[in-house]
């Protein structure tokens, strides 16, 4: 850092959070200096900054989030899987190796699960100023969040001083600084139409309740189900890139976002399960009890059943739903935006 | 009643919101309920630019950029007399346009350091990876070593932490070298 920067006015004010992978999309922290925020985002050779002057801040927003939730089902699946393994370790002559593997693995999931429970639900926060909006990424849980906030906002109102909303309320009505925000949000989210919406969820859905019926009817015993079901796992992958590639998710209700991400994980869930079980009892030239196996296969059925069915029919409920109402914008809002945007 | 307009943190649909100190809304899109704080920066009007006065009487100082118009202030940084359109304000601090044009490359202006290289992770790195494949330590080594003497005095992040990253490379790459230096030994010998 260069010789003008005080860094002794830094105090830290949350802790490192990590975006996602450590190493590739670096580790965050917020400091609060004597005029402004410091946003550090450390990769592994470099470190950036971000400055939020208390006197720019208009806003900030704060939202929970669902992705800890999925988190959390994804470490109970790794623990659950790890544990499987273990066992199959136990049960399986010559195999005794996943007996630690397994165990060790599990172990660590259900620590790293703990810990992921304790810290609470997840959020998203942004600061608005005139000319931008952007992420606070050291800020990941709510309860953190909710602190950082309430510590920022004294900060800054007593920079700015308190907002004057009796003035506000009697002057004109108009909207304050529109076209910033709209500058950078239309050109981050190209929204998908309302028929693309449709037909990939309805495709996407149909998919997960035929990926849930093949190896149901795999275990009667009909054949060529095993074929099918990995045509059906590959089609389902592709639906899944068409759908990430064209955004839909930001056209979703939560509901609709929930359903869909649980479909996912059920069906990544039941492949990897399938590949692996089908590798270890190769290598162990075993087979496993046709109960166990047949039960973790109607297990994952099941609930890849149970969550398209309840997509399709949340789905077709929304579709017989009016939209949203847009918001009102009062008359006197409405004419006053053109002489907002210009500025 | 004015209004202020937010984008849903989740699926950034635009939300129109009544101004108040902390105010809440439902996206109608994703259903997210997303809570806003707003601060008095957002009801208030942005400053008009201003223009730099033209010299009236010869002897006034003048700006370094526009020599036909007063100078009203002097660059903190360079000390050049600057008008009041060539007046950058930046956190209290006036500024010019060069200096913070430069400032922003070289890193000489606080506020505009965006971002640096954590020379020491390089060298801890240089000599810690490579024992993974030894061999390329040979080369590695005496470069990491030379890499920390070189780069010994650079800033090492925002609060230019300790340098303990650089001593435990130097200290590393010695004993690669040393290791290597022997070994050749013993085959020279042999």
């Amino acid at each position: 850092m260069n010789k003008d920067t005080d860094v002794s006015q830094y105090r830290k004010i949350t802790g490192i959070r990590t975006g996602g992978i450590s190493l590739l999309s670096g580790r965050y922290r917020l400091y609060a200096g004597n005029d402004h925020f410091l946003q550090v985002r450390k990769m592994p050779y470099s470190e950036t900054y971000r400055r939020f002057f208390f006197s720019d801040i208009q806003a900030i927003s704060l939202s929970r989030t669902n992705s800890g939730f999925f988190t959390a089902g994804i470490l109970c699946f790794l623990a659950a899987y790890f544990g499987l393994l273990a066992i199959l370790g136990y049960v399986l002559p010559y195999m005794e190796v996943l007996i630690y593997i397994g165990g060790i693995c599990c172990g660590i999931s259900l620590v790293i699960l703990m810990v992921h429970v304790a810290l609470g639900p997840t959020c998203k926060c942004h600061v608005y100023t005139a000319v931008q909006r952007e992420p606070l990424m050291a800020l990941a849980r709510i309860n953190q969040a909710k602190r950082t906030v309430a510590l920022m906002e004294a900060a800054i109102r007593e920079a700015q001083g308190p907002l004057d909303v009796v003035d506000a309320e009697a002057g004109p009505g108009r909207i304050l600084r529109p076209a910033a925000h709209r500058r950078a949000d239309n050109g981050s989210v190209r929204r998908p139409t309302a028929a693309q919406v449709r037909r990939e969820m309805t495709v996407f859905f149909w998919l997960l309740v035929f990926n849930g019926v093949i190896p149901i009817l795999g275990l009667v015993g009909l054949p060529g189900m095993l074929g099918l079901s990995w045509v059906l796992y590959g089609l389902t992958c592709v639906c899944i890139i068409v759908m990430e590639t064209r955004q839909i998710r930001v056209a979703l209700t939560r509901r609709l976002t929930n359903l869909a991400l649980m479909g996912t994980l059920c069906l990544l869930g039941a492949l990897v399960m399938d590949v692996t079980f089908k590798v270890i009892l190769s290598f162990a030239q075993a087979m496993l009890p046709w109960g166990l196996q047949g039960a973790l296969s109607l297990g994952f059925s099941t609930a890849l059943l149970i969550v398209s069915v309840r997509g399709l029919a949340t789905f077709s409920r929304e579709k017989r739903l009016p939209p949203p109402a847009p918001q009102a914008i009062p008359a006197s809002a409405a004419e006053a935006e053109p002489v907002a945007e210009q500025q | 009643m004015n209004h202020i307009r937010v984008a849903c943190d989740i699926c950034t649909t635009e939300l129109l919101l009544a101004v108040a100190p902390s105010t809440e809304a439902v996206c109608p899109v994703c259903e997210t309920r997303v809570g806003v704080r707003v601060f008095a920066a957002a009801a208030k009007e942005m400053a008009p630019g201003q223009t730099g006065e033209k010299l009236v009487v010869d002897e006034q100082s003048s700006c370094f950029y526009h020599p036909a118009k007063k100078a009203s202030v002097t660059c903190q940084h360079c000390g050049r007399f600057l008008c009041s359109l060539c007046d950058i304000d930046m956190n209290g601090r006036h500024l010019c346009s060069g200096c913070i044009e430069s400032g922003a490359d070289t890193d000489k202006v606080a506020p505009l350091t965006s971002g640096i290289t954590c020379y020491d992770d390089i060298a801890l790195s240089l000599t810690v990876l490579p024992i993974l494949l030894f061999y390329f330590t040979f080369l590695t080594a005496p470069a990491a070593f030379v890499f920390s003497l070189w780069h010994w005095r650079k800033p090492r992040g925002f609060f230019n932490r300790v340098r303990w990253r650089f001593v435990v490379a130097i200290i590393l790459s010695v004993i690669q070298m040393g290791f290597w230096v022997s070994l050749l030994s013993i085959w020279v010998l042999l």
